[in-house]
């Protein structure tokens, strides 16, 4: 009896500090901050498929881009380039649970989030009572499935800025930028753009799925790496083999499919406006692949594989911002100049930067981010989202996202640089990074 | 150049040739006797790998000064004159 007195009591203390923590809504004004609701508030149709979203744009990182960028660089470092994504994916992970969320969606200032949710702390889920915490952003689904799904965002962004550095750079260097870059870089602009808070989400810049939070964001810290680490030894005088392309095409392959995830997914409902997200995005895809090889055909007499991976992949970075504002047209516009525009990112404006972005993270994703999210503000439809698109706020967020992203890899890059450096031996990179940091190799 | 350089290149060389073909060569011998050196190198470039033939050429360089454009790593399989200057300098 005492038992369950005791029980009892410290059930309903428990119960009142969450209530403290996590006010509860009792009025129909806008939630501001995330709040704990009863269960029957939350849809099963919209958690269902942020469920099944969450799943996809992790399968996008591990395996796919592992895959992707595994095919693409020499025999000899194979396995350290996919393990650089598969890495990210743990390490990622744990910060996003113990800070991250917490600076990214939690209210704060126009710039970061909050220490509300720091481990998590306040967010629930009682059966006992039937309440659960829901983030205001994303009100009905569970704010568990809500910092999944936004967790294998955080997950995919770095590791996309490996395919910049690929070849050249130490383990522990990475691991270091790894996780400066996910606090410093990711998590504010995060906020910026998706928290209602935040600075330009206050201006109307669009950004559905994360053109500008994404793939600009990581297309400018990929050129200044690329930079920062200079370039492989024997780069533009031998020819650096790629070890596999069936092994990108698997890659892009699981890319295009997870992509539904992340664009559909964004709606944070199973409703038309995902279905929308999902068509254009498709279409944007399938038009800069095909874009893509008829560049190749024409300049070079002959379309290739890689080039119809890249194609693609410019597609779906071109309509992630714009994916949920545009329509059928607007959609294949966006694939058209996205197939064009990354073709000559990846291979005449590469020339012009001068830099060994290796796997061409720049060209492709911040070249197709940009044109992404300025198109978004040319082609997005009121009927679709309920606004018109600004040119000028999507031009702003695009400028502060690359000064940003570019000005704190700098810093985080150089810091590294002074202290444990950034780049194996000229030994060890002509040994490959597979056998010198981490023991293994492909037979 | 020194001879550090030389027999390092000819020891890359001795693990590539034994791990792609099985062939087994003296390392040591390489590095000091010219005949030895250039038939080992013309079994190099009959391999059909990139890497071996590129160390085929570091260790030409190093050991009789000659210098050869870099997309001979190529002429193995064969390839047109403008497939030989692919992925040099770019993937795409």
């Amino acid at each position: 009896m005492r038992v369950t007195r005791n029980f009892f009591v410290r059930s309903i203390a428990g119960l009142f500090f969450l209530f403290l923590l996590s006010p509860v809504r009792a009025d129909d004004t806008p939630p501001t901050q995330p709040f704990v609701t009863s269960f029957d508030k939350i849809s099963a149709g919209d958690t269902a498929w942020m469920l099944a979203s969450t799943a996809l744009v992790l399968l996008m990182t591990i395996p796919g881009l592992a895959l992707f960028y595994g095919g693409m660089v020499r025999k000899k470092n194979v396995l350290s380039t996919a393990l650089q994504s598969f890495f990210t994916c743990s390490l990622v992970t744990v910060l996003w649970v113990v800070v991250g969320y917490s600076l990214a969606f939690t209210p704060g200032d126009g710039f970061v989030g909050g220490l509300s949710r720091v481990l998590m702390h306040g967010l629930s889920f009682v059966k006992a009572d039937s309440t659960l915490s829901v983030s205001h952003i994303a009100p009905t689904i569970p704010e568990s499935v809500f910092a999944m799904f936004q967790m294998t965002f955080a997950i995919i962004t770095p590791a996309l800025i490996t395919g910049a550095f690929a070849e050249r750079i130490r383990f522990s260097a990475l691991a270091v930028f790894m996780v400066l870059w996910s606090l410093l870089v990711y998590a504010p602009i995060a906020h910026w753009v998706w928290e209602p808070g935040g600075w330009l989400a206050t201006l109307g810049a669009l950004d559905f799925a994360g053109g500008t939070v994404v793939h600009i964001n990581a297309g400018a810290a990929g050129l200044v790496c690329a930079y920062m680490l200079g370039r492989r030894n024997g780069y533009g005088s031998e020819p650096f083999v790629p070890y596999n392309l069936g092994f990108t095409l698997i890659g892009a392959s699981l890319l295009w499919v997870g992509w539904f995830g992340f664009n559909a997914g964004s709606a944070v409902a199973a409703d038309g406006r995902a279905g929308m997200a999902m068509l254009v995005t498709q279409i944007a895809t399938a038009t800069a692949s095909l874009t893509w090889m008829a560049a190749e055909a024409l300049l070079r007499s002959r379309a290739s594989l890689l080039g119809a991976c890249s194609g693609a992949i410019a597609g779906l970075v071109a309509i992630t911002p714009a994916s949920g504002f545009v329509g059928v047209e607007g959609a294949l516009c966006i694939g058209l100049a996205a197939g064009a525009g990354c073709y000559w990112g990846a291979t005449g404006l590469k020339r012009l930067l001068g830099a060994d972005d290796s796997l061409d993270v720049f060209g492709i994703h911040g070249v197709g981010g940009i044109i992404g999210a300025l198109l978004t503000g040319v082609f997005a439809s009121r009927d679709i989202c309920g606004v018109d698109g600004n040119l000028a706020a999507q031009a702003i967020g695009v400028l502060a996202t690359l000064c940003y992203s570019a000005g704190m890899t700098y810093v985080i890059l150089q810091a590294i640089a002074w202290t444990i450096g950034l780049r194996v031996s000229p030994e060890q990179e002509r040994s490959g990074l597979d056998i010198t940091q981490h023991g293994e190799q492909i037979a | 150049m020194t001879n550090d350089e030389k027999f390092a290149t000819a020891a890359h060389l001795y693990v590539l040739l034994r791990r792609k073909s099985g062939r087994v060569i003296d390392t040591v011998w390489m590095a000091r006797n010219a005949d030895y050196a250039v038939e080992v190198l013309r079994i190099a470039r009959t391999q059909p790998d990139a890497d071996i033939v590129r160390l085929a050429d570091r260790f030409e360089a190093l050991m009789f000064g000659v210098e050869r454009p870099a997309d001979n790593a190529h002429a193995f399989s064969g390839d047109t004159p403008a497939a030989s200057t692919k992925y040099i300098g770019a993937l795409r």
